[in-house]
């Protein structure tokens, strides 16, 4: 019998069983992502060939949703170092089961997310001109240079806990022979000895400490990439905080959103409770304050200094060509966000229930037929119709606006009896907005005109939207396959958790 | 009450004939005319004169030099215009290399509003960058820099050796039984 045999325990089932089994459910989910991912694919080859004339892109226009995209995934990727590195570093030992989880997302948001700076650049083998041409002084050049460091180091940093599960992995029976070669490649030998638990420990260790500064060295540069220009709404001396503030605010959203689906998909409710999703959902609320007080302080900022660039920007934003989604930003990506979190200690919310017009069906349906519709005349009629059967558009959001509204408040009784549920949904909406967020900040400072001209426009074309699309499901894919071969949790570390810690957990989970 | 009623469209008609030959200022015409080069310094002699569309000169207007810039105008200095409809506008400029100035008339309620434009190469202004930035960064910089980077890649390369040690203590049998 190998040593790590006897590690195999009954509980640990639900974590291990992906990986040996694969229902009809996976390969349809599956299926469709490799469908959005093949549709991504044949509009990049039509960028390619065509060049990016078939994109909304234009000559003042050069960053739009690719940018956006690729801040938004480098944001996201700071799930891995704030869960992770930054616990472990201060020892709370809640964090064991959803490092790895974490870990995971870092490397998977960096994979995904880098390369739409190429093809955003339309020609990606002009890439290689940062490194033949590159200045020191560029905040371009070390944009690569972290982001490489950063990718390297995810990497490391995921593998080496992992070492100790490979091994589980590699004794189990069941497995295919090829995959427990590659898991007996993956784990180095690893007998458990103490010699080697000292050894991977100070591996972790140093990588954990050393990760942290990384993560916030890569969205900082990330930031002087707008903040070094003297564009309005970008040149900004708290874009480096800003930024990585609202990285790990996004980085917290996106590791709660997939803890959620994999709790509920896996059954993995004996390792993510409650007091897990309670923990990272005050984490949420407070970064939510702290990016809330940021934006506050740089917009209060630029209008009292009432430039006129500056001015014009703001205009645009709280009441002009940007308004709706800077608004949309706020509300679903701050505020409501905030009142999820908040849910558990707010009694208030059951007074809701009475109010007749407050019904979850109804008014769902109304919220989602009118924001259908709503949606389908932004994007796809174009900002120059103004009106749609007679109905001015702004009248059809503010229809769609309160409905979407109430159907929130309808939603909230229900979502008070289900913490988890609300936490969740808390972090579905903050992801989206802050892509919005990333959106009215790399789109309307371009917009801006700096002479005496036009606002530029910026229509996104099917092309940008089918690689968007498939950028997430890129995403979704690599994280579905990473669950098929490799445990979500850190086994070996929940198991040598202290013992109060899951009775703990245990209890509060039956409470809930 | 049938005969009235031609009476009261012509009646109306001419009223609104006369109220719209009331309303209607009459066109002005604005020219300018000056130096298209200047020194730094030296005083820019510009010529406004007023006409209206018929050709006749407006006395006693009171015209506005401008200074167009790409983020708006700024008022210079006012004359008013003679018998001839003329009006002498001077300036000195010491700082725009390439200045715009525009000569307007604001209008009357019996005189529509004019402007015209001129372009002045300003000689010998020095602009100085706008943007000061040294072109590289200088040694102790570029250290500090690499110092900080090869020191993150000597902690990964640090960790790395950790994995290699697992893999060679593999080797070395199990001293004390079971372990973990």
């Amino acid at each position: 019998m190998s040593p790590t045999d006897l590690d195999v325990r009954q509980d640990e089932a639900p974590v291990l069983r992906p990986l040996q089994h694969s229902g009809p459910g996976f390969w349809v989910l599956i299926a469709g992502l490799l469908a959005v991912i093949g549709v991504g694919a044949y509009a990049y080859v039509s960028q390619l060939r065509v060049g990016l004339g078939v994109t909304g892109l234009n000559d003042r226009i050069s960053w739009g949703i690719y940018i956006t995209n690729f801040v938004f995934f480098i944001g996201v990727s700071h799930a891995g170092t704030l869960i992770s590195a930054i616990l472990r570093v201060t020892g709370a030992e809640w964090r064991r089961p959803i490092t790895r989880m974490a870990e995971a997302i870092t490397v998977f948001a960096l994979l995904v997310g880098a390369p739409m700076v190429m093809i955003d650049m339309g020609r990606p083998e002009r890439l290689l001109n940062v490194f033949r041409f590159g200045r020191l002084q560029s905040p371009i050049l070390w944009d690569i240079i972290s982001i490489t460091t950063y990718v390297a180091g995810s990497l490391l940093y995921l593998y080496l806990p992992m070492i100790p599960d490979l091994a589980q992995l590699r004794d189990m029976p069941g497995l295919a022979r090829w995959r427990r070669r590659l898991y007996g490649l993956l784990a180095v030998g690893w007998r458990g000895t103490p010699r080697q638990h000292a050894f991977l420990e100070q591996g972790i260790a140093a990588m954990a400490i050393v990760i942290i500064p990384v993560a916030i060295s890569v969205h900082t540069v990330v930031s002087w990439i707008f903040g070094m220009t003297l564009r309005a709404g970008w040149h900004s001396t708290i874009f480096g905080p800003y930024f990585v503030i609202g990285a790990i605010f996004s980085g917290i959203a996106a590791i709660i959103t997939a803890m959620g689906a994999f709790r509920r998909v896996y059954r993995l409710e004996r390792f993510l409770t409650p007091d897990h999703f309670q923990k990272l959902g005050y984490l949420l609320l407070t970064l939510n304050l702290l990016y809330l007080y940021f934006t506050v302080s740089e917009y209060l900022t630029i209008s009292y200094g009432a430039e006129i660039k500056d001015v014009r920007l703001i205009e645009a934003l709280f009441q002009g060509t940007f308004s709706r989604m800077f608004w949309m930003m706020a509300v679903v990506g701050l505020i409501l966000p905030a009142v999820l979190t908040l849910i558990p200690h707010l009694p208030v919310v059951d007074r809701l229930r009475r109010v007749p017009l407050l019904r979850p069906v109804p008014v769902g349906a109304a919220a989602v037929v009118m924001t259908v519709l709503a949606a389908g005349m932004h994007f796809g009629r174009g900002p120059q119709v103004s009106a749609l059967w007679g109905i001015s558009h702004d009248t059809v959001f503010a229809v769609a606006a309160f409905t979407a509204a109430g159907a929130v408040l309808a939603l909230l009784p229900a979502l008070r009896r289900r913490p988890v549920a609300a936490i969740v949904f808390a972090s579905v909406l903050v992801n989206i907005g802050m892509w919005l967020k990333r959106y009215i900040i790399v789109v309307p400072s371009m917009a801006l005109p700096l002479t005496r001209s036009e606002w530029a426009t910026y229509n996104p074309t099917w092309v940008e939207w089918s690689i968007t699309a498939a950028a997430f499901a890129t995403f979704i894919l690599l994280y579905a396959l990473f669950a098929k071969f490799f445990p979500l949790i850190s086994l070996w570390e929940v198991r040598e958790a202290p013992k109060a810690a899951p009775a703990a957990a245990h209890g509060q989970e039956a409470a809930a | 009450m049938k005969r009235l009623l031609p009476i009261a469209m012509l009646l109306v008609g001419a009223l609104a004939l006369v109220r719209s030959a009331v309303a209607a200022p009459a066109d002005t015409r604005l020219t300018l005319s000056g130096p298209s080069a200047v020194e730094l310094g030296e005083e820019i002699a510009l010529e406004a004169r007023l006409l209206t569309g018929g050709g006749a000169p407006i006395p006693g207007a009171v015209l506005e030099l401008r200074q167009v810039g790409a983020v708006g105008e700024r008022g210079l200095r006012q004359a008013t215009t003679d018998a001839q409809g003329m009006a002498l506008l001077t300036h000195r400029e010491y700082s725009v290399p390439v200045l715009t100035l525009r000569a307007t008339f604001a209008g009357t309620s019996a005189l529509a509003p004019a402007h015209a434009d001129l372009r002045v190469t300003v000689n010998g202004v020095r602009v100085p960058p706008s943007v000061a930035m040294a072109h590289r960064p200088g040694l102790a910089i570029k250290t500090a820099l690499f110092l900080l980077l090869g020191t993150v890649w000597l902690t990964y390369l640090y960790a790395a050796s950790r994995v290699a040690r697992v893999a060679l203590d593999a080797r070395s049998p199990i001293q004390g039984g079971r372990v973990r």
